[in-house]
């Protein structure tokens, strides 16, 4: 087999493909990747280069093996079919009595068959099989004949898979099988033509039930495209005087007009129509094989096209950070305490931070129901209830003041600083979460008792309030 | 491309912390490695670039921008700085960033407003749950002075919580009419492409081709996508349709059901793991415990009849006498088998096919070879649960944290289903296409027909 290089390269990405997928990983893959990764190729490309770099040059070299394997299978075959067709031909010329050769009996046991099996292979292009199973057999015969002489599967079933990938294996069988019926007919040209040198032969006809024109018809027919060749043929008359039983007057000139016809045949209506198609069948095969891609439907070329050639490229930080976070302090806050403590206060100004929902809440809803707030209460939800907050925070009659906020809000930087106003006023500043299903609930205690913790509050003077708030729902 | 903008369209993806900026960006470029995304504000700390390809071709760069922690402090220190002379909005974004506070107080915020003065569009992500807030009216008005084209993106959308409509009766008050929903945890692919259509039509027109080829290149990765998910779940039917145990001896039953069983466990537990890959998740990155797989096979066992009652599979007598569930003794007697192998002959029209296959199963009767194969119940469970869990994967940001969940499955047999069970009868008269270790010696050209014509029935159910 001609080693198509492209054809090859994909033989290299299937045996890859084979090997990674039965869990064998390679080493240096990330680094050939990287190292594509930059030479901006087509994903093609990118695998079949990628194959390159990790196959060794043993597995490239095995990865050969079997087309010298085929080769060889080929050259034997070819011979054989040769001399099966020089036989045939001394077959053919045994039934041959007396001398007396009937020329048409002696050229359809020559072609006839050849003839059959090319009108059968014209059919089957005209009209293919869709199945896509043809060669099927043949594979499995190249491959059952490799495997006595190679220990490699993977190496046989790249080839096998990148040849039925290709969906040239119906050319293929066509190449191998003009191949093989040009072997057989040389034979049978080269053993006609040292036949006719050796041995003499009257060429007749006969026929019982047709009309003696037919094969004077048949005859100029055949002669038609030697002719061309400024071959001497029979004419009409040499081929009346051919008929069995008839005294020719030159039979030595007449010997020589139907070896020639005969040999001229089956040059120009065996061998030069299987050449044509053996020529035809390469072609095809190598457009089929030209085209060897991977599949990308499947799984395994997907995620490699998506590695080679990625539809997004992380180029990393633009603008760094330059200041290290700052860790907070260990800092933990008692709930129960904390909330025993709110029963006892006095003076309390109900505020909220960012609360949602109805404003002020029903205390009893929240079983704070104890408390009696008595100066007008805010929810400071922008800058100007903040502002106005804070005023009220700085009121003397404002003892204590408790900030309700929602659990579940993140505690940004923002929260922090008007926290830590907050509590840089005369009175005493308690936070109170209230919790309302929220899914990551110890992350999120940790995030305000640290927000809580930068804001300088104490670990008594936060809470959490674990309760349903329906009003503060949307 | 021919285009007379510069590109990468810088687009910075800018909003208050902890809103989902990061995430979303995880979602749309499927990458779960991105950045750092937890649920404490100001996880990211610095500005972070992505880049959309389009064959090659940078088209959309998505600057991932730390959040806005204090806009209420901000905006003030920005208005402070105001000397009272008439300036741009840029001009009072540039004197900020030259300003004390914006190396101090305000050093992450300066960050995002560097981000707002460079790029040509801006991202505005908003976590829809939350309630709408004067501090996130400062940050529009800040945003507002870049003088650049905005995108408000509700995050979240999905959450039983959000407040869509007070958010978008926000927005249209501050002149924002084109706000886009799109939820980085329950991810739609068509929102997406809503998302890129919508930045179309607002941009300027030369904006309009790359940005064309963007959506065409991303609708195109999404259906190779699907077809590869596709093709894993039909290789993983055919295979296992096709895969036979063979009993050795008469006491021999028990122990060649477990062999199968778990080599079916295993083969799903593979096709499951190269599914996760295909959608660019990693079981490692969401912690052994977020999978509805452990250690080598689903949490609810293959062959737990519970588990084919919770996918609406009825155990039925079918399973051989003896045999563990989801197993059939097949004795490659003429009835079914040799039924079906004529069937492969009617669908293949291949005489060669079939008569090797009347040879195969004659062989096997006549030495009285006996053979456990997988049940159709079961392969129907394959079917509709791996069917279930590309669904999921399908709706599933790359910015969720939580575990795959998957309780949306059929429990009813749909038309595709019954072309589906049609080859798995095929698949299961070729054991040959088990792909078994050290298999070799026939054409695969029939079984990738065979699994390419089921992965185009599967692609047209899941479309």
């Amino acid at each position: 087999m001609s080693i198509n290089n492209h054809l090859l390269s994909f033989i290299q990405c299937e045996y890859l493909r084979l090997q990674e997928q039965s869990g064998e990983a390679r080493v240096g893959s990330n680094e050939a990747e990287a190292q594509l990764l930059q030479q901006q190729l087509s994903p093609e490309q990118a695998i079949a280069q990628r194959a390159t770099l990790l196959l060794s040059t043993a597995e490239k070299n095995k990865l050969l093996a079997p087309a010298k394997h085929y080769r060889q299978l080929s050259i034997a075959l070819l011979s054989f079919f040769s001399i099966l067709g020089g036989f045939a031909t001394v077959e053919v010329f045994s039934g041959v009595e007396r001398a007396s050769a009937n020329f048409f009996w002696i050229l359809l046991g020559l072609l006839g068959v050849n003839a059959l099996s090319m009108f059968i292979w014209l059919v089957l292009i005209v009209w293919p099989n869709t199945d896509n199973q043809s060669g099927s057999w043949l594979m499995s015969l190249q491959v059952w004949l490799s495997r006595k002489r190679s220990q490699d599967n993977n190496a046989l079933q790249a080839w096998q898979q990148a040849i039925s990938n290709t969906g040239g294996q119906q050319w293929h069988l066509a190449v191998i099988s003009h191949g093989l019926w040009l072997a057989f007919l040389s034979g049978t040209l080269i053993m006609a033509w040292l036949l006719l040198s050796t041995r003499q032969f009257d060429f007749v006809w006969e026929t019982t039930i047709l009309d003696g024109n037919t094969f004077v018809h048949i005859s100029q027919w055949l002669t038609t495209l030697p002719s061309l060749l400024g071959i001497e043929l029979p004419t009409a008359k040499h081929v009346i005087a051919s008929r069995i039983g008839e005294s020719p007057q030159d039979p030595d000139e007449l010997r020589l007009l139907w070896s020639n016809l005969l040999l001229s045949s089956l040059a120009l209506y065996g061998l030069l129509p299987r050449a044509i198609a053996l020529l035809y069948a390469i072609f095809v095969r190598r457009h089929h094989w030209n085209k060897a891609a991977p599949d990308f439907s499947t799984p395994y070329y997907y995620q490699l096209k998506m590695r080679l050639s990625p539809d997004t490229i992380a180029e990393g930080v633009v603008d760094n950070d330059r200041d290290s976070r700052v860790p907070t302090n260990d800092f933990s806050a008692s709930n129960t305490a904390t909330i025993a403590k709110l029963e006892q206060l006095e003076g309390v100004c109900l505020a909220g931070l960012e609360c949602d929902g109805k404003w002020p809440p029903l205390l009893s809803e929240l079983g704070l129901d104890y408390l009696s707030p008595t100066v007008l209460s805010v929810n400071a939800i922008d800058r100007s209830t903040r502002e106005q907050l804070l005023t009220e925070a700085s009121n003397h009659n404002v003892h204590n003041i408790l900030l309700l906020a929602r659990f579940e809000a993140t505690p940004d930087r923002g929260i922090v600083r008007f926290i830590r106003q907050l509590n840089d006023k005369p009175a005493s500043l308690w936070l109170l979460l209230v919790e309302h299903r929220t899914q990551q609930t110890s992350q999120q205690w940790h995030d305000w008792l640290s927000a809580a913790c930068d804001a300088q509050l104490q670990p008594q003077q936060i809470a959490r309030l674990s309760r349903e708030m329906d009003n503060c729902e949307k | 491309m021919k285009s007379e903008v510069n590109l990468p369209l810088n687009i910075a993806v800018v909003g208050h912390t902890n809103v989902g900026k990061t995430s979303l960006i995880r979602t749309l470029t499927r990458r779960s490695s991105f950045g750092d995304v937890s649920s404490s504000p100001g996880t990211t700390r610095h500005v972070e670039s992505q880049v959309l390809m389009v064959n090659g071709q940078k088209i959309v760069r998505l600057l991932d921008t730390p959040g806005f922690e204090d806009s209420i402090g901000l905006f003030d220190a920005i208005e402070e700085l105001d000397d009272g002379r008439e300036k741009l909005g840029t001009d009072r974004l540039t004197l900020f960033l030259n300003s004390k506070e914006a190396t101090t107080s305000f050093s992450q915020e300066a960050k995002v407003v560097r981000q707002l003065l460079e790029c040509d569009v801006v991202f505005y992500v908003i976590d829809a749950r939350e309630p709408v807030l004067g501090k996130y009216q400062d940050e529009l008005r800040i945003i507002s002075l870049a003088a650049k084209p905005v995108f408000p993106l509700l995050n979240f959308v999905v959450a039983e919580n959000s407040r869509v409509d007070q958010w978008t009766t926000l927005l249209k008050e501050l002149n924002l009419h084109t706000s886009i929903q799109f939820d980085s945890v329950a991810y739609d692919f068509f929102a997406e492409q809503q998302l890129y259509k919508k930045m179309q039509t607002m941009l300027t027109n030369n904006w309009h081709q790359p940005l064309e080829s963007l959506i065409n290149h991303r609708l195109e990765s999404w259906q190779a996508l699907l077809i590869a998910a596709a093709n894993c779940v039909a290789t993983l039917l055919i295979e296992s349709a096709a895969f036979r145990q063979t009993i050795t001896g008469d006491n021999a039953l028990s122990s060649s059901a477990d062999q199968l069983q778990q080599a079916i466990r295993k083969r799903e537990h593979k096709a499951t793991l190269e599914l996760l890959a295909l959608f660019q998740f990693q079981p490692d990155d969401y912690g052994a415990d977020l999978l509805p797989v452990s250690e080598n096979s689903w949490k609810l066992d293959l062959f737990d009849p519970e588990t084919l009652k919770l996918f609406g599979v009825k155990a039925t007598s079918t399973a051989a006498k003896g045999a563990a569930i989801g197993l059939g003794v097949d004795m490659a007697v003429g009835g079914v088998s040799l039924g079906a192998a004529a069937a492969l002959g009617a669908l293949f029209g291949g005489i060669w096919q079939t008569g090797k296959q009347f040879g195969r199963e004659a062989i096997a009767y006549i030495s009285g070879e006996r053979y456990l194969c997988v049940e159709d119940n079961t392969l129907r469970l394959i079917w509709r649960r791996n069917t279930a869990l590309t669904l999921a994967l399908r709706h599933r940001g790359h910015a969720a944290q939580t575990q795959i969940v998957v309780d949306k499955f059929q429990s009813k047999e749909t038309a595709a289903e019954k072309q589906v069970m049609k080859y798995i009868s095929v698949a299961r008269n070729h054991p040959e296409w088990s792909n078994r270790q050290g298999f070799i010696g026939s054409t695969p050209a029939a079984k990738q027909n065979s699994i390419a014509a089921l992965a185009a029935i599967i692609t047209d159910q899941w479309q």
